[in-house]
């Protein structure tokens, strides 16, 4: 018998306070049944951890553990939120369409990240649009955030975490370049022994 | 008289590891063949216990590796793997530019019946053992 093959990432989700980190990532840990009705400031940090199927070539079967980080974006926990940042092979940005303050403040999380860990560095990127729902009141276009994305060869995806719609792609973006990336560490490391 | 314990020719097991590849399982760090490794399918820290045939002693370490950052080594006296001392702190290790590493520690285990590898953190993401000899001698 061909037993799966079991990677692990650790994913931090980054943004502004209130843009919907944890609705973004309860939703996508509770397969959209936890939709948090009423706002819970993240104090420090929640952690979940799912696994992720990915498809691969062959006739064998790979999963990859996401251990997801979502760290407060209240300034009060600044000091914290670093030290659960260490070791992060992905990020996810967060911004809320209807808040262009939290769109513009994307460039900020990067840099402060980047101090924790180079995000050059790191397997895979994206930026989610959440509360697609609220369209109507978008303060910032798709082709911002798409632009915003590319600049940093980043994934960039639309979001409802109310609506449960686009929540689940980021999350398997990250796990398909987690096995991408293994794949071609395993070729790197043979190589490097032959 | 000195043997290279951790062999699997001499008695040695790599049983427990916190990654398990099919394709790179935890006995390629001791099968003695540089080629095969052990390799760490994600996230840090990451262990791997090579467990003697007897109690022994264990003066060096050697290991030949690729892409691990920070590594310690610890050693446990007891039969049932239990409470581990330290016999190396944390350790950075150069990185070699994705070639292979290749060190040596000298340590001072006197009666040891498990060895465990800690890694930290690595260069990259995925890091491999390729190889790991214990060198020392079995009480009698």
């Amino acid at each position: 018998m061909v037993s799966a093959l079991k990677l692990r990432s650790k994913v931090v989700v980054l943004g502004d306070s209130g843009v919907g980190k944890s609705a973004v990532t309860q939703m996508f840990h509770s397969n959209g049944q936890k939709f948090p009705k009423n706002y819970l400031m993240t104090i420090g940090v929640d952690f979940c951890m799912k696994p992720v199927p990915v498809q691969v070539a062959d006739e064998s079967r790979a999963t990859v553990e996401l251990f997801v980080f979502d760290t407060a974006g209240q300034d009060l926990f600044a000091e914290m939120a670093p030290h659960y940042w260490e070791g992060s092979a992905s990020l996810i940005l967060v911004y809320d369409i209807t808040r262009a303050e939290s769109f513009h403040n994307l460039a900020e999380w990067l840099e402060r990240i980047s101090r924790v860990v180079p995000v050059e560095s790191m397997v895979s990127g994206c930026v989610v649009a959440n509360k697609a729902d609220l369209r109507e009141r978008a303060e910032i276009s798709r082709e911002a955030g798409e632009a915003f994305a590319q600049r940093y060869g980043f994934a960039f995806f639309e979001a409802s975490a109310l609506e449960h719609s686009g929540i689940d792609a980021p999350f398997a973006h990250v796990a398909a370049a987690t096995h991408a990336r293994y794949t071609d560490s395993l070729a790197k490391l043979t190589a490097a022994v032959s | 008289m000195s043997d290279n314990l951790a062999s699997a020719e001499n008695g040695g097991q790599a049983l427990i590891a916190t990654s398990w590849d099919q394709a790179h399982p935890p006995e390629h760090a001791i099968d003695g063949d540089d080629a095969t490794f052990w390799v760490t399918t994600g996230m840090f820290p990451q262990e791997l216990v090579v467990t003697l045939p007897a109690s022994s002693a264990v003066a060096r370490v050697m290991l030949r590796s690729v892409g691990i950052r920070r590594i310690s080594i610890h050693a446990c006296p007891t039969e049932q793997p239990g409470a581990y001392d330290t016999v190396l702190p944390e350790t950075e290790i150069a990185d070699g530019a994705g070639s292979r590493q290749s060190e040596v520690f000298t340590v001072k285990m006197e009666a040891v019946r498990h060895v465990k590898l800690v890694i930290h953190a690595g260069w990259d993401h995925f890091v491999a053992v390729n190889d790991i000899r214990l060198d020392g001698r079995k009480l009698d």
